[in-house]
């Protein structure tokens, strides 16, 4: 085994938890959380020879985590449009129609799905950055101080974005939810 | 206040009719503060969704198909022989030169594979000439 591996491995043990539950974050779906966590450390084996060490070592690995996880979203994004569009022309895709799993309090998790696809859709609407830096905020595990070597910025500039995300995600909601 | 039989009638009237235009604004207001009490309420429950997502416990297979991911794609490749890695750009490079040089040779070329150099030099010639014609004249040469 190289160098390279035992660094890797060690790498994957310290940051996989971080890793996988940033992901989750932005997503809201293990499964995807766990693809996309593995295609953060595919990049970090694949970069690590680059490394320059600019900034710290889980800085990189958690910026890495947050740009698939952004790319994830936009691809899903397109995706919707793409298939709303074949609603339009008649052509659907039949694995949209399968069933959830059964739960033992349908109306329970109906509701909190439900509520958790209305939070995901004023998340989607927010811009990256802000986007970003609240998701961030909202997880265990990062100081503000990180938060803004992840996003390239300052700490009162990850402020700012928390507080315009807020902001702005109260206006979602409150428009949704007057309207229903 | 007047105390003409009209003046008193429009006093009653509009006593009569302020009561219920008080008391619909006031149950109107206090519906739209409920309204909006309600709404607040389901805001925040939809906000504190975030703060109450338990964190994701760690597939026991994730390092495990990791590490086979990490082999499938790199740990062949590692090993493998150089004309066996087919990179797409590379070969996308490869016919946009093709193409290059197949078109200059084409042009150069004639039917018979001679150079058409001698060609050229006539076309070159007669360039020269056709500047020093009187037909591209500015002026009339003719005495």
């Amino acid at each position: 085994m190289t160098s390279k591996d035992e660094l890797f491995k060690s790498l994957v043990a310290e940051h996989q938890e971080m890793v996988i539950n940033t992901c989750y974050r932005f997503v809201f779906n293990r499964e995807d959380a766990e693809d996309l966590a593995q295609d953060v450390f595919i990049e970090l084996f694949r970069s690590l020879d680059q490394f320059r060490e600019e900034a710290k070592l889980s800085t990189w690995i958690y910026r890495i985590a947050v740009t698939k996880s952004l790319d994830h979203l936009r691809r899903i994004k397109r995706k919707k449009r793409f298939s709303s569009l074949k609603r339009i022309i008649g052509v659907t895709d039949p694995s949209e129609d399968i069933a959830a799993p059964g739960n033992e309090n349908p109306a329970e998790s109906m509701a909190e799905s439900e509520r958790s696809e209305i939070l995901q859709e004023a998340l989607n609407s927010l811009p990256d950055s802000q986007r970003a830096a609240f998701l961030l905020s909202k997880q265990e595990g990062y100081s503000q101080q990180e938060i803004a070597d992840i996003l390239k910025t300052s700490v009162s500039a990850v402020e700012s974005l928390v507080h315009r995300a807020k902001k702005n995600l109260h206006t979602k909601l409150y428009a949704y939810y007057n309207d229903r | 206040m007047p105390t003409t039989t009209t003046g008193n009638l429009f006093f009653k009237r509009t006593q009569v009719f302020d009561k219920p235009v008080v008391s619909y604004n006031r149950n109107r207001s206090e519906y739209m503060k409920k309204h909006d009490e309600d709404i607040e309420r389901e805001v925040r429950r939809t906000m504190t969704l975030l703060d109450e997502m338990a964190p994701l416990e760690l597939h026991h297979q994730f390092r495990v198909r990791l590490m086979q991911r990490v082999d499938r794609e790199f740990g062949e490749g590692r090993k493998s022989h150089f004309g066996q890695r087919i990179d797409f750009r590379l070969a996308f490079m490869g016919v946009l030169l093709f193409i290059n040089f197949g078109t200059a040779a084409l042009t150069i070329f004639d039917g018979g594979w001679q150079p058409a150099t001698a060609t050229i030099s006539e076309l070159l010639d007669n360039q020269s000439l056709d500047y020093t014609s009187q037909d591209l004249a500015y002026y009339d040469q003719t005495p």
